[in-house]
């Protein structure tokens, strides 16, 4: 007899009946209700091709994404919503910003505290003959932007940056390099997959000329969302599209059209995704990104302080709430990340990320390559006593670590 | 011979996008409008158009320029043509 694949909810539960989820900077855990309930009534009650036909399904498609983009528009401080382009994820919109603006013999800077999502096509654009240049940050992450301006060189266009660290929550200087990136004539692409949804944030006065953006992390979408904001110093003429295809505008033409957003918009739109995004940034902003992230900001400060007291465990970054996001890292002497993570998991219930982080670049700032570190991020959702209870499962994995040293 | 009377004007836009943000200005701002199949021999851009009375045109024209909608170009549908109105 064929050996059943195992339920993975019920093989967890066994083993957890209890999830504390601290993963929040992977994907944000669970979803405002009202998500889900937006997804299903698109599946039911609209389903059609968004823009593609005229009837009234598909018109009805057509203002559910173009309500999301409004809605991503209104929260994200973009003025016309046109210029928000919907695509798969931050990594998409990332790749699409930078393949198709920077060309070889160009110019590039960005930092050491980049996501692969980053860094991946950049190293790709050097190996292809585009200049890059990767500004060093602390061993606690934090950027200088004097440091950017002395990476300028005249052949460059472009500096890339993240918002906040995925790995340790670091806030970056985007005001500052905004500055040096319009002294100089430069455009600015800020990832802000962390931070889009966790602070208030408003595109046209920030200085970033792009913006890349994901669904379903501080936005409280699901999986399949995210964007790119795009300013109105981009030349768009010069903006090549990663993909070029059916946008239900233009269809006589066998080229694709120039105007926003149908340009970056080929093939049919993730419309179910985007009523689910939608109906988590209207949650969101009943909620208020201000009183979330102060909530937030008491629980990272009282993680912060937990950890820091406990012998043997070593915090990364800057170790200051009010510096960084919801996001924590941290290792424990004589201890694998991988083992902390297993042990979390299995012991405690707690739901954690070890390793990279897809974040090399990062880890080597932090001193925590190739090994890793363990990373709890906090939500909406979380509360003190499941950081207390954090607290009280890494004292124990610490303690054991260290009878364990003491021992041998 | 008397002169032909209209009943409404369409305005043909770049995309559905446009089409829905049209939609979306003119609601707000009180104009009653449409979101119809456009006609095909008028347009070669998106599949739909936005239709208003011929009485609300003017203002109309001033709401789309206004929120940035791109027009790609306008009928007027004489009052006897037999199209369903909104
Ligand atoms: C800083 C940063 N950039 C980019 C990404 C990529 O986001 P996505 O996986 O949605 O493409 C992530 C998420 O993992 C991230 O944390």
């Amino acid at each position: 007899m064929k050996p059943e694949m195992p339920s993975p909810m019920i093989h967890f539960h066994k083993r957890a009946p209890r999830v504390i989820y601290l993963d929040n900077a992977a994907t944000s855990r669970p979803k405002p209700p009202e998500v889900p309930a937006a997804m299903a009534r698109f599946l039911e009650e609209v389903g059609a091709n968004p823009g593609r036909s005229g009837h009234r399904l598909s018109i009805e498609a057509a203002r559910v994404v173009y309500r999301a983009r409004e809605a991503v528009a209104e929260l994200l401080g973009v003025a016309d919503p046109l210029r928000v382009i919907f695509c798969a994820n931050a990594t998409y919109a990332l790749n699409l910003a930078l393949r198709g603006l920077v060309r070889p013999g160009r110019h590039v800077v960005t930092t050491g505290m980049e996501h692969n999502s980053v860094m991946r096509p950049l190293r790709a654009l050097e190996a292809a003959g585009t200049g890059l240049t990767v500004v060093d940050c602390s061993a606690q992450g934090v950027l200088d932007p004097a440091a950017v301006e002395r990476a300028l060189r005249p052949e460059t266009i472009m500096i890339v940056m993240t918002h906040a660290s995925n790995v340790v929550g670091t806030l970056m200087p985007v005001k500052e390099v905004a500055e040096i990136a319009r002294a100089h004539g430069l455009l600015l692409l800020v990832d802000a997959a962390q931070s889009a949804g966790a602070l208030p944030m408003d595109f046209e006065s920030s200085g970033a000329d792009l913006l890349a953006f994901t669904g379903h992390k501080a936005l409280y979408g699901p999986t399949g969302t995210g964007g790119l904001l795009i300013g109105r110093r981009v030349d768009l003429a010069g903006f090549e599209p990663l993909t070029r295809g059916g946008t239900g505008s233009d269809s006589d033409a066998e080229l694709q059209p120039e105007f926003l957003p149908d340009k970056f918009e080929s093939g049919t739109m993730n419309a179910v995704g985007l009523a689910g995004l939608e109906a988590g940034v209207r949650w969101l902003r009943e909620q208020g990104v201000e009183e979330i992230r102060s909530r937030e900001h008491r629980l990272t400060a009282r993680l912060l302080e937990g950890l820091s007291e406990i012998r043997g465990v070593g915090v990364k970054g800057t170790g200051d709430a009010s510096k960084q996001l919801p996001v924590v890292s941290f290792t424990i002497a004589g201890l694998d990340p991988g083992e902390i993570g297993l042990r979390l998991d299995n012991e405690f219930g707690i739901a954690a990320r070890v390793g990279l982080h897809c974040s090399p670049a990062t880890h080597q700032t932090l001193g925590t390559f190739p090994t890793g570190a363990v990373r709890l991020s906090l939500g909406a959702f979380n509360s003190a006593s499941e950081v207390d209870h954090t607290l009280r499962a890494v004292q124990e994995l610490a303690r054991d670590a260290d009878n364990g040293a003491c021992r041998t | 011979m008397s002169a032909t009377t209209y009943r409404h004007r369409l305005y043909l836009v770049l995309s559905a996008s446009h089409a829905i943000k049209g939609e979306s200005a003119l609601l707000r701002a009180g104009i009653p409008c449409a979101l119809i199949p456009a006609p095909r021999a008028a347009s070669s851009q998106c599949g739909v158009c936005l239709q208003v009375g011929f009485e609300t045109r003017e203002e109309a024209g001033d709401v789309l320029q206004k929120a940035g909608v791109q027009v790609a170009g306008t009928v007027d549908i004489p009052a006897d043509s037999g199209r369903a109105g909104i």
